[in-house]
């Protein structure tokens, strides 16, 4: 149960129900700083809900999230942002008609203070702070080895390319948590590797992570603990070998005959 | 002839552009046409003529007065717009497409109405602090007050540019016209940007409503009812929530109107129906209007 830091995402108790759905029941987790954790579990099992109010697209209908000991649950999103949790998607959203490096850029937004007087004053402290995010961000586009299609509107990006943007796009809030929703999605072997590779170094530079996945290979190559969602409930957790030898994991993924 | 017409259509085509561009901003970000765009541009010349008459002294006279009307004119709309997004849209915004539109409607006619029963029910002369000569250029006699307009309106226009091309707030914008709800989990402060937009875009039309002040020399409280209407068809015209479209449809709106005007008998009077058929041709061809994409089915 326990992982290598202290805990720096705690979920107690949490739901989000949907009139009489209930999406997310009862869910109960840790999240420790330097993991690398994966969500897994049949469609409709509710981990992309689950992210939804993790990150407060959903407020949630009960229960506590703690990041660093706070309470963020029902915070608006910018706020959650703020205090160091960003996300990619299961379908990629980037900003389609802005460029790569502007997505990016965009995504120092919490990070940065100017605001209204500096930009229509030219002020000395907006112009720095406006090229220092410019070079920030081609450092991050650079990090996902993006540095060369900076002023590619993202919309023309190929598609493994945009998924690297959104985490570059993620990484500029400087977060301590980066939540993947299924990254490999409709990705080839070659693209996959490349995702693995990159969650590793996001790792590397102390971002714990926290990714939805479906690839089992890529599950078993990544995560240092692994959820298992079904119906909504966590029914099982640890590391990823004793997790696909659980009986309830196995029924849930291929039904109580399969079993 | 063609020359001194198309220099009042530029005239005219800058204040439509200028008023455009407040209905397609925040059409771009909240996908709702503010109706009370044309009384907040009202308050603008309103707010320039009270601080004309009630502040002379420090009002001055020549460029500083002119900067003076600019400056209250446009600080009074911005915020007057931010006031009211505030209070009459946010609350609603959740709700229904159609209710924050209804609501717009509804401030349109208490501002229109505040104006007409504390005000003034008449015409109410407006000040021109430039010296109003004329000068010859490519055969076309131009006054001053017209370079005065186009100068104001093309400067402000490249300022927005600047702005939302090139500042962290404009990014912002464009983001979250892109698609706010990613903006939001991106960081970005929604509501915030969209009191930005509110305030840049009531500016924008409170300037407009000074300009149009100084073209007429009178304001009334319901100066902005046709500006306003023809300025919404602009930015159709040009394709809404397009920032460009909204310019280019100002343009062209004030040309075929002054071309109505200048080369068909009684034009004058036709001038409004040209304008409008030619707008529901163009529609027909382009529904998204001239620079509008396709609108893109969101799964």
């Amino acid at each position: 149960m326990t992982g290598p830091g202290p805990a720096l995402l705690e979920v107690r108790d949490l739901a989000q129900h949907f009139g009489g759905l209930k999406a997310v029941d009862s869910v109960n987790l840790s999240i420790h700083e330097g993991e690398i954790v994966s969500v897994i579990g049949p469609n409709g099992a509710g981990k992309t809900t689950f992210f939804n109010v993790l990150t407060g697209v959903y407020p949630g209908t009960r229960g506590d999230i703690l990041f660093e000991g706070r309470p963020i649950r029902g915070l608006p999103s910018h706020d959650i942002v703020a205090r160091g949790v960003a996300r990619t998607f299961q379908n990629i959203r980037l900003f389609s008609c802005m460029t790569a490096l502007e997505n990016v850029m965009v995504g120092r937004h919490s990070r940065t203070s100017q605001f209204l007087l500096g930009p229509l004053l030219r002020t000395r402290a907006y112009r720095e702070e406006e090229s220092a995010v410019e070079s920030l961000a081609k450092e991050f586009l650079d990090f996902v080895g993006l540095r060369a299609l900076g002023n590619e509107l993202a919309k023309n990006l190929p598609y493994g390319a945009q998924r690297k943007l959104e985490v570059a796009r993620a990484l500029a809030s400087e977060p301590k948590l980066l939540i993947l929703d299924e990254p490999t999605a409709g990705m080839n072997q070659t693209e996959c590797s490349d995702l693995v590779a990159l969650a590793r170094r996001v790792r590397e530079r102390g971002v714990t992570v926290l990714l939805i996945e479906h690839q089992m290979r890529v599950v078993m190559d990544i995560s240092d603990r692994v959820f298992v969602f079904d119906y909504g409930v966590k029914i099982a957790e640890g590391k990823p070998r004793q997790v696909v030898a659980d009986a309830r994991v196995i029924e849930a993924y291929l039904g109580r005959e399969g079993a | 002839m063609l020359a001194q017409q198309i220099l009042n259509a530029l005239t005219l085509g800058a204040i439509y552009s200028l008023i455009a561009l407040g209905y397609t901003l925040v059409y771009g970000i909240l996908a709702m046409i503010n109706f009370a765009h044309s009384e907040v541009l009202m308050l603008g010349a309103f707010t320039a003529l009270g601080l004309a008459t009630f502040a002379p002294a420090a009002f001055g006279s020549g460029p500083s007065a002119l900067a003076a009307m600019f400056v209250a004119g446009m600080a009074a709309a911005g915020l007057v717009n931010v006031v009211v997004e505030r209070f009459a849209y946010r609350p609603l915004r959740a709700v229904s497409r159609l209710a924050p539109l209804i609501s717009a409607i509804g401030v349109s006619i208490v501002l229109q109405n505040g104006v007409f029963l504390w005000i003034s029910t008449q015409s109410l002369s407006f000040p021109r602090p430039v010296v109003i000569g004329q000068i010859s250029l490519f055969g076309a006699s131009v006054s001053s007050l017209q370079l005065v307009i186009l100068g104001a309106a093309l400067g402000l226009m490249g300022l927005l540019h600047f702005f939302v091309e090139s500042t962290k707030m404009g990014k912002a914008m464009r983001a979250c016209a892109d698609d706010i709800s990613t903006a939001g989990l991106m960081g970005i402060d929604a509501d915030r940007v969209i009191a930005v937009t509110f305030f840049v875009g009531g500016a924008l039309g409170g300037a407009a409503g000074v300009l149009y002040g100084m073209n007429y020399g009178s304001i009334k409280y319901n100066l902005g009812f046709l500006p306003g209407a023809k300025a919404f068809t602009a930015a159709v015209l040009g394709g809404i929530g397009n920032i460009r479209g909204a310019v280019l449809g100002g343009f062209i709106l004030g040309l075929l109107e002054v071309l109505a005007c200048g080369y068909i008998p009684d034009g004058a009077q036709w001038r409004d129906v040209i304008a409008f058929t030619v707008l529901i041709v163009v529609l027909l061809v382009r529904p998204s209007g001239l620079l509008g994409e396709k609108m893109a089915e969101k799964v």
